[in-house]
């Protein structure tokens, strides 16, 4: 009897089995329709990818329109060129991590209370001095730089304007702005993603810099209650479930950032899983040198340092 | 004035009424006169044709003669000669016209209305006299009836086109209708109407005239001069007629006089006594004497032509004149001889009609007459002298014997009509409150008469029909306006019981029916007027509705009554169990009302299925309906909350139905009728079920009210499985049904996580259950229950049972384990579907997985967690997608039928999909590729060893996915892997699975398509690696790289036999030569430009070398 059905039952052991090793490492609770976006931005971005492909830009050609696009970035605010002298110096400890390394980085602090930070093609970051009042560390700091350079290694800034500079090149430059909005359209599925990849592009970055992993996780969890990002709470009946996914889905899919306990969840996940190849590294936090803007390839400071 | 008027109307509603009879005589004859003219039609007809067959024939008289005609005629051949005469009968010489046929004696015609009277008689029918010498008119003179337009037979003419038949109606003889109207232009009418009915009617204005005359307060003339004149008048009149009479001519005439004159000298003699302003005569019984022999008189003579009609104006017209004179007491009297007289002639003269008139006409002139306030006795006894006159006439009526309804058939009626009006209104004006003692009084003389027309009625039990129900509405009405309150139910009782033993006794179907007609009033009454009364009385220290009592009692004598006779039994038996409902209804607690009515119903029941008793069966199923209707509305729908056990009646309730239900399982087979044994058994044990339920609903606590739906469905199943009754197995289904429904929506959509034991609880017990249910009817029990019904059970069980458990999964477990969970539980069930050949169970799997599939997009796929460094997403989906692989290889081994044969190929894409996407999430959006292109590669080596199509087919799939990430995505976007260029290491792994893949595929394949595997996975390759070596190898080195890679798919090509990875290698030298002029040439530098063209040159001289070198060998594999 046993063992004809030998196969049945090994499935049902191996099923039973499997389930008792997800019961005992406390599975999460969240429902959502997050991988099914996911499959479907995969689908949009692999067909963008290949018109990407074809009107690909030189990092020249990149830098000089970031050059063109930075003159109008003024319009934002007064830069502060005493504070973009430290993020100069903190940039620089990443860029030599990056791949693209064409590309010159330039970073520039503009006098807002916003929390925000940007970059445009051709290495050109910009962060806030709202963000800058908002980080504790110079590894956090380090976290959001290599953010927003990873945008730019990633090429997910000048992605924006291939179309119309390729339009531009053929002489219908009058319709690369319809363009670019549409293709904008077209990426707002997949905007989450590289959001996401830029997170995990900075962290990398931050990490070959030397600086503290946890930096980046704590970032995104303070932005959260910073900026009072509610978690939902897990829906308790069957309806609820569906009701809340799908919905959720949907507003993921016209929102260009992910939940900041999105992404710090996907920061400690990705340290969590490194964690045996961080082992013995030592990071930098940098508190003090943030403090006193005093970069860490400028001055040590011995308690900032510990071993992963 | 008013009062001549209405004598007048009335005088002119007779002459009317005679009118049509004449004129329904007149339309009779004229039918008959028509049916006789259609036969003489007919006779003529057919000698007409007879001599036309004659004068056809040729015969040599006719041929010497030419006819003048035919002589004009041009000369045509003749048509054949007719066939020689059949032979008939002789006829005369000489073909006379049709003479009218000579039909019995000479007729005598009435000169008065021209109708033809029958031979001896000596009155017509419209009462003229037809003397001896008056006769009709002799045959001959009688007009004989046009003859037909008959073709005139001559000798053919020239053909001419002849119109097509039409087959229109044939104008036929006139109709009676058409007859009857050309009589009334002719001189028929007028001669009726101005020679006879303006006779009578001038009479009769003579008569009121004289009338009015007598009773005019005539200054000039005394009493006795008024007297005189009238009597003169009336004797002139009288005597005027009697002289003329004898000439015919004026016989109609004088009659009307005769009749007027009599009339006006009994009016006249009535007058003398009656009338102040003619009173002559003091003494009313001179009065009446006299009035009497002139009565006497006006009989006589009228006998003289024994004609009713005459009599009869005479009568009517005496009655009118009584009706104009003053109300005297002598007036009604005078009634008395008058109407004797009259019913003396009719009986003696068989003028039955005209009795009619006399009932008619006397209480119609005694009741014109204003109340004189004579006493109630003297009236009464006046009224009863008239009754009893005609009531003895009607009795003598019914003693010879007529059946049927006739005219006379309205003296009983007449009378009782008359004579109860007066009375009653004389008794409701002088002694109101006796008024039930002349009803009283009525019912006895009725009841008397009643019985006298059963002992006179020479037919047996006949005629008393009619005097008994005046009886019995009469006693009745008295018992109503006497008895008080509820004695007036119980009186009408005994007098509706009389009558139905009366009728009982003597056989009699008229009594028993009079009797139930009884019986409506009291019951009538108790549910009109007692129920809405309310009202209670106290009987044995309890307070009873007021009615109770009687309405038991009621039902007490209808069942005695249903005991005395079967045959019409029914009627009391079923109203007696509805009044015994009705109490029920009102004196039973309404908690437990429900099941007093069933309970009373099962003993309706009991008895009718014992003593084989349809009609009580069929009163205990409207009991049990009731009952069931009061359980539903009152205790299942509308409980009082002050009930302390609501769901004991429920119980007792379903306990009766179900004790119906076994007494039918356990009872004798034929007792009940076909649709009967079908529907009983069903209904009350669906009702038992229905209480069961709704007790369990009452019972149950909140939470479990579901479960306990479903536990009570499967003790009904078992109880169905053993037949006890069998319903209730298909009641269980509804029964379940119900706690499933309960279940699904309270512990499954409204299913809330941490909401309490009740919902794990009742999702547990409802799983076990249907589970177990579902085992019980695996097994086959032909003698308990089909197979088909089994197995959808069975399989309804285990869909319930997979649900819940389902349910119970998602509600007790962590989001990426329901998915597992749900897998497990689907792939048992394919299990035990393969394993007992269940195809359902095996649907029911499917949708599992199919839900197991869904599932995992929502909690399993973006799930992060982790358990010793394996994510718990890798945990989760492994095995389901290896229990997808399971239940694929578990469907090839199993013989199916073709449509779950290919559906079972889904369980082969599935899991590819899964696996697919389960790479995609583990490896992220660029290592993926790795994935992909090993788990293609081995889906195309499994594709080849075990023959399957279906995994090749997603190889070829997998691999252009693969493809395309690796060109759009990996090789766009630079990184490193463990220290080495991600781009290279994937691009490396995924084109050598391709070329791995090209190696492993067939050179031949009977696949139109699949024969380019090859070709396709070679190309994947090298495209790839030619791509990546452009993103890879700087501008100035990428012609020689390609050149090298070209070289290579070139030298591999010959060994490999493979022409096409020939081919890629010379078309890439081919491009390379193109980017070497078009693009290197002018863009690359000068050392690099140069190396290019070296290089390139080198290895396509090398190439062209090998080819020439080695032609016979590379022939080989060319």
């Amino acid at each position: 009897m046993i063992m004809p059905r030998l196969p049945f039952f090994g499935l049902l052991l191996l099923m039973l089995g499997c389930g008792a090793a997800v019961w005992v490492g406390q599975p999460g609770v969240d429902v959502s329709l997050d991988s099914a976006r996911e499959i479907w931005a995969d689908v949009l971005r692999d067909a963008d990818d290949a018109g990407l492909q074809a009107t690909r830009v030189s990092p020249a050609k990149e830098m000089q329109l970031g050059d063109e696009l930075a003159a109008h970035a003024n319009d934002l605010g007064a830069e502060d060129p005493a504070a973009a002298v430290y993020l100069q110096a903190v940039g620089d400890a990443l860029v030599p991590h990056v791949n693209r390394t064409a590309i010159h980085y330039r970073f520039h602090v503009i006098q807002s209370p916003q929390i925000n930070a940007f970059a445009l093609p051709g290495g050109h970051i910009y962060v806030l001095s709202g963000m800058l009042d908002f980080l504790e560390s110079e590894a956090e700091l380090a976290a959001v730089l290599g953010h927003e350079m990873s945008h730019v290694d990633l090429r997910h800034c000048i992605e924006r304007y291939q179309y119309a500079l390729a339009l531009k090149k053929v002489g219908a430059g009058s319709a690369g702005q319809m363009v670019e909005l549409a293709h904008q359209l077209f990426a707002l599925s997949y905007t989450q993603d590289e959001e996401l990849e830029a997170d995990a592009g900075g962290e990398r970055l931050a990490i070959e810099g030397g600086y503290d992993p946890d930096a980046a996780p704590a970032v995104f969890a303070r932005m959260q209650r910073k900026l009072g990002e509610a978690t939902p709470a897990a829906a308790t009946t069957p309806a609820g479930e569906i009701q809340q996914a799908v919905g959720q889905g949907i507003a993921a899919f016209f929102r260009t950032h992910p939940p900041s306990d999105q992404r710090s969840r996907q920061l400690s996940g990705m340290v969590a899983s490194n964690r045996s190849k961080l082992a013995g590294r030592i990071v930098y936090k940098g508190v003090r040198n943030y403090r006193a803007r005093v970069a860490r390839s400028a001055q040590v400071f011995p308690e900032e340092q510990r071993v992963y | 004035m008013d009062f001549l008027s209405a004598v007048a109307l009335l005088g002119l509603g007779a002459v009317i009424l005679v009118l049509f009879k004449r004129l329904s005589e007149v339309e009779r004859r004229l039918n008959r006169q028509a049916e006789e003219r259609g036969d003489q039609e007919r006779l003529i007809a057919r000698l007409t044709e007879r001599v036309r067959v004659l004068e056809s024939t040729p015969h040599a008289a006719s041929a010497e003669l030419p006819s003048p005609v035919a002589a004009a005629l041009p000369s045509e051949p003749l048509p054949p000669p007719l066939p020689p005469p059949l032979p008939t009968a002789p006829l005369p010489a000489s073909p006379a016209p049709a003479e009218a046929p000579h039909f019995g004696s000479p007729l005598r015609a009435c000169q008065f209305c021209g109708r033809s009277a029958e031979p001896g008689a000596t009155v017509c029918v419209c009462g003229a006299v037809i003397g001896a010498g008056q006769t009709a008119p002799p045959p001959h003179e009688i007009e004989p009836p046009p003859l037909p337009d008959l073709p005139i037979p001559a000798v053919p003419g020239p053909r001419m086109p002849q119109p097509d038949p039409v087959f229109a109606a044939q104008p036929s003889g006139p109709s009676w209708r058409e007859q009857l109207r050309e009589k009334t232009k002719g001189q028929e009418w007028e001669a009726i109407v101005g020679g006879n009915w303006l006779n009578k009617l001038g009479v009769l204005v003579l008569v009121i005239g004289i009338a009015l005359f007598l009773a005019y307060a005539f200054t000039r003339m005394g009493p006795g001069g008024r007297v005189a004149t009238g009597a003169g008048v009336s004797l002139a009149m009288l005597l005027s007629g009697v002289f003329i009479e004898r000439k015919p001519v004026y016989r109609i005439f004088a009659r009307g006089l005769i009749g007027g004159g009599w009339a006006a000298l009994y009016f006249t003699t009535y007058a003398m006594h009656a009338v102040p302003a003619a009173m002559v005569i003091a003494n009313p019984y001179a009065a009446t004497a006299l009035l009497l022999s002139v009565a006497l008189g006006m009989i006589a003579h009228s006998l003289k032509y024994r004609s009713q009609t005459v009599s009869g104006l005479a009568y009517f017209i005496a009655f009118a004149t009584l009706a104009m004179g003053d109300a005297t007491v002598f007036s009604v009297l005078a009634l008395i001889p008058l109407a004797a007289s009259l019913l003396y002639v009719a009986y003696r003269f068989d003028w039955l009609s005209m009795a009619v008139l006399g009932v008619f006409a006397t209480y119609a002139t005694c009741a014109s007459r204003p109340d004189t306030g004579a006493p109630l006795a003297t009236t009464q006894a006046l009224f009863g002298s008239y009754w009893l006159l005609f009531e003895v006439f009607d009795l003598l009526r019914v003693r010879r014997g007529r059946s049927g309804f006739t005219p006379e058939s309205l003296i009983f009626p007449l009378n009782a009509l008359g004579f109860l009006g007066l009375s009653l209104v004389k008794w409701h004006r002088a002694a109101p409150e006796h008024f039930y003692i002349a009803l009283a009084a009525g019912a006895a003389l009725y009841l008397a008469g009643a019985l006298l027309r059963v002992a006179i009625s020479s037919v047996s039990w006949s005629g008393y029909e009619p005097p008994l129900t005046l009886a019995a509405a009469l006693a009745a009405w008295s018992i109503m306006l006497k008895a008080p309150g509820m004695w007036i139910n119980v009186d009408l009782l005994i007098e509706a019981e009389l009558l139905f033993l009366a009728g009982v006794r003597f056989g009699q179907a008229y009594p028993r029916w009079l009797a139930w007609a009884v019986f409506c009033l009291p019951a009538g009454k108790l549910i009109g007027i007692d129920v809405a009364a309310g009202g209670s009385t106290n009987i044995a220290g309890r307070a009873w509705m007021a009615w109770s009592p009687a309405a038991i009692l009621t039902a007490v004598v209808f069942y005695v009554n249903r005991g005395l006779r079967a045959a019409g039994g029914i009627v009391y038996s079923s109203a007696a169990a509805a009044f015994v409902l009705l109490v029920l209804g009102y004196e039973t607690p309404r908690e437990y009302l429900c099941v007093a009515w069933l309970l009373f119903g099962a003993a309706l029941f009991g008895i009718g299925y014992r003593f084989k008793k349809p009609e009580f069966r069929w009163q205990s199923y409207a009991a049990l309906l009731a009952g069931t209707g009061a359980g539903l509305f009152l205790n299942v729908l509308d409980p009082s909350p002050a009930w302390t056990r609501p769901w004991l009646p429920l119980l007792a309730s379903a306990a009766v139905q179900y004790a119906i239900a076994l007494r039918i399982r356990f009872g004798r087979e034929g007792v009940l009728h076909k649709a009967e044994a079908e529907t009983v058994p069903l209904g009350v044990s669906l009702a038992a079920s229905g209480f069961l339920a709704a007790a369990v609903w009452r019972f149950a606590p909140a939470g479990f009210l579901g479960v306990a739906w479903m536990f009570l469905g499967a003790a009904m199943l078992e109880l169905g499985l053993r037949k006890l009754p069998r319903q209730f197995r298909w009641q269980s289904y509804l029964v379940s049904a119900g706690g499933f429904a309960n279940l699904v929506w309270f512990h499954v959509v409204l299913a809330e996580k941490g909401s309490g034991r009740a919902e794990w609880l009742s999702l547990t017990l409802a799983a076990v259950l249907c589970s177990a249910i579902s085992a019980r009817l695996f097994g086959a029990m032909p003698d308990r229950i089909d197979d088909r019904e089994r197995g959808w059970a069975r399989d309804s069980y285990a869909a319930a049972a997979t649900l819940f458990v389902m349910a119970l999964a998602w509600l007790e477990l962590s989001p990426p384990l329901v998915a597992l969970a749900w897998a497990i539980a689907g792939v048992v069930l394919l299990e035990i579907g393969f394993a007992a050949s269940l195809v359902r169970f095996r649907a029911l799997g499917n949708l599992v997985d199919k839900a197991v599939f869904a599932r995992l997009f929502l909690a399993n796929f973006t799930d992060f967690g982790q358990t010793a460094g394996i994510s718990h997403r890798l945990l989760t989906v492994t095995p389901i997608v290896i229990a997808q692989y399971y239940v694929w290889w578990r469907y090839r081994r199993a013989s199916l039928s073709e449509w779950e044969a290919a559906f079972a190929r889904l369980y082969l894409y599935a899991p590819a999909i899964l696996t697919v996407l389960l790479l995609r999430f583990e490896l992220g959006r660029t290592l993926t590729v790795v994935g992909w292109a090993a788990f293609g590669l081995a889906l195309y080596a499994i594709g080849l060893k075990r023959d399957l199509k279906d995994l090749r087919w997603q190889s070829y799939a997998i691999a252009a996915l693969a493809f395309w990430r690796s060109w759009d995505t990996n090789f766009y976007i630079s990184g490193s892997l463990a220290g080495v260029s991600g781009r290279i290491l994937t691009g490396a792994v995924v084109i050598a699975s391709f070329y791995a893949a090209q190696l492993l595929a067939p050179r031949q394949s009977s696949s139109p398509v699949e024969r380019y595997a090859r070709p396709y996975f070679s190309l994947l390759a090298s495209a790839l690696l030619g791509v990546l070596l452009f993103y890879e190898v700087s501008g100035g080195l990428l012609t020689v790289a390609w050149s090298v890679e070209a070289l290579a798919l070139l030298a591999a090509g010959f060994p490999l036999r493979d022409r096409f990875q020939r081919l890629t290698g010379l078309s890439l030298f081919m491009m390379c030569v193109l980017k070497l002029f078009l693009y290197d040439l002018r863009r690359l530098e000068t050392l690099n430009r140069i190396l290019s063209f070296i290089v390139l040159g080198a290895l396509l001289v090398t190439v062209s070398w090998i080819y020439t070198r080695f032609r016979e060998r590379l022939q080989r594999y060319l």
